[in-house]
């Protein structure tokens, strides 16, 4: 099955000058069809800037974008616009919907600048707000709506106009735990649908838990580690998904802080593994015990696939897969698994 | 959540989604729509009051000049206008003009400056323009003519005929000047150079830019008035014959008449017009206030659609995500700029005809049809210049903004 949205080596520098930041260092991601993938990582790992190459709101200082058929590198403004008119639906974490306009016309208003017909427009609203359950609050204008019916409001407009990929940026961080899982079941529901493929950026591990098909978790300006969903958050192989998980309840974790260290800060990465600072692994003398410390140190390293269709950029982990299997597939490599067509190339 | 769907209200058709964010978007902030009629009604009526007053100044220059037939005219040496007389003609012009190949016809016309002794319409003095009874003189401007060649002048004759005016000493007055020159109605009296003169016609609304009443009758009475010889005018008016050049026609004549200028009726009513409206300094004031109102116009305009822009950009940040095309977003601007022009367009039309109405007896003031229309699509202009730098702004916007809000 081919991807429905593909992102190879993609390297974004922001900012110029002394002030200049690569916010994305390399990053590669594939989208599939029917398939809902989650996005992770702290503040300043690039998780935005991400999302907007990916939406076709920001271009990539390198690497290439495809789209469908599209390739969206090297359009101007105008075709970028065109394209993430076309095929790009967005689902954000303010909502954005129009205040002045009913939550029907903020879906006709999506509809309207896909280029629908204007008589097509009622019907095709009130379905895409039925589907999220809000075809009686039609005539309802954003202030008269719940955070969580305003969130449903902005996914029937994503919808709307049946783009093939849509990205939504921290959908439930606005929201209270219970519209929160509502929003997540029904982007869940909305997965399902096999010509289309999601992209969520969320902290919420804890809403997220049972409604993902994989999750990528990135660190500073890469994916450090991407698979199905049920594999990373039960195995996680990087020491930073496993401390992401170690907070989250649901993933049998404790509510508590493990990590030790400074906050990521990308105007100052650190040489060898991105993460080493604050490794616990590398604290602890785990990593010493296998013998990989000074690489962790000194070498930065890619993705590798370590379990099938499950990759990971970690010395430890690629030394305890060597050491278990002694199967160690490095990026870009494809992935030799029976889900193949749900998993990508990635790199980090 | 379906089952929630079952008494859900079916949408009607909608009008254009541009056009309807920029209404939405123009009255969700009275306060600001407020601010922007107020600052293009301001323009509009400034506009239409000084526009207004230049064209009716226009009109009442050359209004008697545009009611007498005339090819070419005859005029002495130095004549800076129509209704500003120098001196008269020695008196040889109409004899030099017929004699002109391509003449067809030549009269005199005299327009002169002359004294209007008010008098007494009866016993009990009543007529008499002073509070005190005592009948004074004012200076009015005697137009003599031709009443069987010029069928248009005067006009709008309210009481009484032109035919009248062939009568002896026989008068046309204008209803305006009734107060000024001692007048009530027909047949009533006055003294003009010791010559007693009968009102045997009015008229309704003929007023001269100087403010000088216009005194309308024949030729010879004229003359009389005027001092002047039979052979004598103020201008003498050539018609030329038909297929004839009138351009030619004229330098023939002017170069027969080397002591008196040869215009063409266009010619003269320019040279009347432009010594009004320029030289006085009168009409460039007048278009300086109309250039004012324009900018006033624009910059307010501009201000608060770049205050309203700015206040939704947010939205328009959105719809850029959204993958809204610029020309989308310059739609939606755009038809708030004409929405707004349309609404203080009416408002101000409104505002100018009061305003006007009650001006129209202190002032030389025309509310056009043209420049009804002018006016409205001055107004959409100047809202969609003013509306350039909050396109400008929006298009500028960087939609990856909306991660960040």
């Amino acid at each position: 099955m081919e991807p429905i949205l593909e992102a190879t080596n993609i390297v974004k520098f922001l900012g110029a000058g002394a002030a200049e930041v690569k916010a994305l260092k390399g990053v590669s991601l594939e989208l599939m069809p029917g398939e809902l993938t989650l996005l992770m990582g702290p503040s300043g790992s690039g998780k935005t800037t991400l999302l907007s190459i990916l939406g076709c709101i920001l271009t990539p200082s390198e690497g290439k974008l495809r789209i469908g058929p599209h390739t969206a590198t090297g359009l101007t403004s105008e075709g970028l616009a065109d394209l993430r008119r076309k095929h790009v639906g967005f689902v954000f974490q303010s909502y954005n919907l129009v205040p002045t306009l009913t939550a029907a016309e903020n879906v006709m208003l999506a509809l309207d600048l896909r280029g629908i017909k204007l008589a097509e427009a009622p019907a095709l609203a009130e379905e895409a707000l039925r589907k999220v359950g809000l075809s009686h609050r039609a005539h309802a204008y954003p202030s008269k709506l719940s955070g969580g019916e305003k969130q449903r409001v902005a996914i029937a407009r994503s919808l709307a106009g049946s783009p093939s990929v849509i990205l939504a940026d921290e959908p439930t961080a606005a929201l209270d735990s219970e519209n929160g899982k509502a929003v997540m079941a029904l982007l869940a529901e909305v997965a399902k649908d096999k010509g289309r493929g999601i992209l969520v950026v969320t902290h919420d591990l804890g809403l997220a838990w049972t409604v993902a098909d994989r999750v990528a978790v990135m660190y500073l300006g890469r994916i450090v580690e991407i698979g199905p969903a049920a594999d990373v958050l039960t195995a996680p192989l990087h020491p930073y998904t496993r401390a992401l998980l170690d907070v989250v309840p649901e993933a049998g974790g404790v509510d508590r802080p493990i990590l030790a260290g400074e906050p990521p800060d990308p105007t100052n990465i650190p040489g060898g593994c991105r993460f080493h600072p604050r490794c616990p692994a590398l604290a602890s003398g785990r990593a010493a015990e296998a013998g990989v410390d000074r690489a962790c140190r000194d070498e930065d390293l890619g993705l590798e696939e370590l379990r099938p269709a499950h990759w990971a950029a970690c010395h430890l982990a690629s030394a305890l897969a060597a050491g278990g299997n002694g199967a160690r597939t490095t990026a870009p490599a494809r992935v030799a698994d029976p889900n193949a067509g749900r998993s990508g190339t990635p790199s980090g | 959540m379906a089952a929630a769907d079952a008494t859900a209200p079916t949408l009607s058709k909608p009008m254009p989604m541009a056009r309807k964010l920029a209404y939405r978007n123009l009255f969700h902030d009275r306060v600001s729509l407020l601010v922007t009629l107020v600052g293009i009604v301001f323009s509009v009526v400034l506009i239409a009051v000084q526009c207004s007053i230049y064209l009716g100044s226009e009109y009442r220059i050359v209004a008697v000049m545009d009611h007498i037939e005339s090819d070419l005219w005859v005029i002495p040496v130095g004549t800076k206008s129509f209704d500003l007389p120098t001196v008269l003609l020695p008196g040889r012009e109409k004899q030099a003009a017929l004699s002109t190949p391509g003449v067809q016809s030549a009269e005199d016309i005299i327009v002169n400056f002359v004294n209007w002794r008010r008098l007494s319409q009866g016993s009990d003095k009543k007529g008499c323009a002073t509070e005190t009874g005592i009948c004074g003189s004012t200076s009015v401007l005697v137009v003599g003519f031709d009443t069987a060649t010029n069928k248009n002048l005067p006009w709008d004759v309210v009481e009484g005929s032109i035919a009248d005016l062939s009568l002896p000493n026989a008068v046309a007055v204008d209803s305006t000047y009734f107060a000024e020159l001692a007048i009530e109605h027909l047949g009533d009296r006055a003294e003009i150079n010791d010559t007693l003169v009968t009102v045997k016609a009015v008229t309704r609304g003929i007023r001269s830019f100087t403010t000088l009443p216009f005194i309308f009758t024949s030729l010879p009475l004229g003359r009389t008035l005027s001092f002047a010889s039979p052979e004598q005018g103020s201008y003498t008016l050539v018609r030329v014959a038909p297929g004839s050049n009138v351009e030619e026609v004229r330098k023939s004549l002017q170069a027969r008449l080397t002591d008196a200028e040869v215009l063409t009726h266009q010619a003269f009513r320019k040279r009347s017009l432009d010594y009004w409206l320029f030289e006085t300094g009168a009409g460039s004031g007048l278009i300086a206030g109309a250039v004012l109102a324009i900018i006033v116009g624009i910059v307010v305009v501009s201000q608060t659609l770049y205050a309203s822009t700015k206040e939704h950009l947010n939205e328009f940040a959105t719809l850029r995500a959204l993958g809204a095309s610029s020309g989308f977003i310059r739609k939606v601007i755009l038809w708030q700029a004409v929405l707004s022009a349309l609404i203080g367009y009416v408002l101000g039309m409104i505002l100018s005809k009061i305003v006007t109405y009650l001006l129209s007896d202190m002032l030389p003031i025309l509310l056009s049809f043209n420049l009804v229309w002018g006016l409205l699509v001055l107004t959409i202009a100047m809202c969609v210049i003013a509306a350039v730098s909050a396109i400008f702004k929006v298009i500028r916007i960087d939609p990856a903004v909306v991660f960040s809000r």
